[in-house]
């Protein structure tokens, strides 16, 4: 005979009994990291993932007690620590950004391709989004990557970011209409370099 | 199909991470949980908490004193954090069109066995950069000059300088780089070059790159667009920079990206693009000098006398880092006596300087030529002992030597025509 399961506590459920038992808050690194880690590697390579990934959880066990518990889902929380982490990078992110845009070739997608072959020739639009991309300023750019890539909502990444709903339509209106520019008002052949055999 | 679906298609490919991989990240979290003695208590609020509190306390753990030395650490949240985050300079191989300038990401924790190896950099009598006992690590003496002099003697150095131009601009540099896969498979920056790059930017037309001569792959010629490689610019827009301090710094603050949290980044940012600017374009001398003046204007901002990456006398200017900055940096090399520019790097460790470079360029040969494969007269073809370091003591990184496993196979001609062949098939 086995136990029935036991009903999934909330985010905020788990964070309260860590005030106790700070073992407990690993429960929401198992359920966060991997996707948290996914979206950071998308941000900043595969490389800087590791690191910023679990310096969001250790700040998060550190201000723990600060949560609001009126939340159940610790998500919108979790990727604000991490979007604060990855904005101490965004050189690096833009660096990256203007790499694909200028080349062609991804640097984030250098750690898992392996194969070197598979980061070279992204589809020009590719190469025009990521140059619009690194163009935004960073708070449209974290608005619209924590909706598009995180898949938060945008009560959810107001959450995060700790700014009204209305600043995050704001900022998410200006980026996309950057996004939509760089899709159509730029020839994408323009930003083409061809490697040759000499 | 939208632009906020294409967006969400960039990079979609970014796999989630297997359960191993984060396994070191929740034995972290665990350690720190463990630990017995606490923060202390944090104060009980209902409120929700701002981000960027929760990021005060978990970056700049390490403080770093203007002298170079660490600074001790500070605050009991410190000792949560299980190690010191490290800052490695990481040039894609993509990214090899820009050298000395290529992407920058946070190491995994797998570099950080690289740097308990044996410390202190390998010297080699000759100085040979290929040389199998390895290069000569450059020495740092206090300068003769501080850097405000140095940059106001560049600028009138700069200004004096003919301004008839040509059809294309050409650099020839010698090099050193890094590559690093970015990965938990591979840990570990490699150190790319020394090899001669030479880069002719056209006026309103394709320009040419030409990696020669122990560059990594991909090495062969590279035809370029007419715009700038390392800052975007048009022909046009470079030689119409406004040699008024004031408004050519509110261009260079416009384009520079400032990291984070201390005065002294944001200049780093600033001197990283004035430093952008200066290398492998068409800069007309008057932009030179207003470039130079507005670099001599920003905080932080250090000279030291010392050698550049082919052994010639330099004095190097720099911006130190500020506390709690991120210790890259950039830095100029001037000569002694003209006060030309010799070159340029990038530091992976601005408060201390005897840190390997993550790239550097000597300038060998430059000017305007009429076609785009035309050297100005005395362009060298060959490399000159180069003069660098791969690891030194309290450096948290030390770059290895050889072809990176990743890229074995790939470099070299025979490399280059499998990467061609393979990019036919696509």
């Amino acid at each position: 005979m086995t136990a029935p399961p036991r009903e999934r506590a909330d985010d905020a459920a788990v964070i309260e009994q860590s005030w106790q038992e700070p073992e407990t808050f690993a429960e929401l690194y198992d359920r966060y990291a991997a996707p948290i880690h996914r979206y950071v590697a998308r941000r900043l390579g595969d490389g800087a993932a590791d690191d910023v990934v679990a310096e969001t959880f250790l700040a998060a066990f550190r201000i723990r007690r600060r949560y609001d518990l009126s939340r159940s889902d610790a998500r919108p929380w979790l990727y604000g620590i991490a979007a604060n982490m990855i904005g101490k990078h965004r050189r690096a992110e833009v660096r990256m950004l203007r790499a694909l845009a200028r080349t062609g070739t991804d640097p984030v997608a250098e750690g898992h391709a392996e194969r070197v072959d598979n980061r070279v020739s992204a589809a020009s639009a590719q190469r025009a989004l990521a140059a619009a991309l690194a163009g935004l300023a960073a708070g449209d750019r974290e608005v619209l990557l924590l909706i598009a890539w995180a898949n938060l909502s945008y009560d959810e990444a107001a959450v995060a970011l700790e700014i009204p709903v209305g600043t995050v339509r704001s900022r998410l209106n200006r980026a996309r209409r950057k996004m939509r520019e760089a899709l159509g008002g730029q020839d994408p052949t323009s930003l083409r370099e061809e490697f040759f055999n000499e | 199909m939208n632009d906020l679906d294409l967006v969400r298609e960039l990079r979609a490919d970014v796999p989630s991470p297997s359960w191993a991989r984060l396994a070191p990240g929740r034995a972290r979290l665990l350690a720190s949980i463990s630990q017995p003695s606490r923060p202390r208590k944090l104060r009980r609020a209902v409120q929700p908490v701002g981000a960027a509190d929760s990021a005060a306390v978990a970056v700049g753990e390490t403080g770093r004193s203007l002298s170079g030395r660490r600074a001790p650490r500070r605050g009991s949240a410190v000792r949560l954090t299980a190690r010191r985050t490290v800052w490695v300079p990481v040039v894609a191989a993509a990214a090899t069109v820009v050298v000395g300038v290529g992407a920058l990401m946070l190491a995994p924790g797998g570099f950080q066995h690289a740097a308990s190896g044996p410390a202190g950099p390998r010297q080699a009598p000759g100085g040979a950069a290929s040389h199998p006992a390895g290069p000569v690590a450059p020495v740092y003496r206090p300068a003769t000059l501080t850097a405000a002099v140095v940059l106001d003697k560049a600028a009138a150095a700069a200004a004096r300088q003919d301004n008839t131009t040509g059809k294309y601009f050409f650099t020839e540099t010698e090099w050193v780089g890094t590559i690093s896969s970015a990965t938990g498979h591979h840990p570990g920056v490699y150190r790319t070059g020394p090899s001669l790059r030479q880069n002719w930017f056209g006026n309103g037309v394709g320009g040419r790159l030409v990696l020669a001569v122990g560059a990594p792959w991909p090495f062969g010629r590279i035809i370029r667009n007419a715009t700038s490689s390392s800052v975007g610019m048009t022909w046009a827009q470079l030689r119409s920079l406004p040699t008024a301090p004031a408004p050519l710094l509110a261009i260079v603050a416009k384009n520079a990206v400032p990291f984070p949290k201390s005065p002294n980044s944001t200049a780093s940012g600033e001197f990283e693009f004035i430093q952008e600017l200066l290398l492998e374009n068409p800069i007309p001398p008057a932009v030179q000098a207003a470039l130079y003046r507005v670099a001599a204007g920003l905080p932080g901002i250090k000279a030291v006398d010392t050698t550049d990456l082919v052994g010639r006398p330099a004095v190097e200017v720099y911006v130190e880092p500020g506390p709690n900055a991120p210790a890259v940096g950039q830095a100029l090399y001037f000569s002694p006596v003209t006060f030309q520019l010799l070159g340029e790097a990038v530091l992976s460790d601005a408060a201390n300087l005897n840190c390997p470079v993550a790239g550097s360029s000597a300038i060998l040969a430059t000017g305007y030529v009429s076609s785009d494969t035309q050297l100005p007269a005395g362009t060298p073809t060959k490399l000159e002992p180069a003069h660098y370091s791969n690891s030194a003591p309290g450096c948290p990184t030390t770059l290895l030597v050889g072809t990176p496993p990743w890229m074995r196979g790939k470099t070299g001609q025979a490399g280059l025509r499998r990467f061609d062949r393979q990019r036919e098939h696509r």
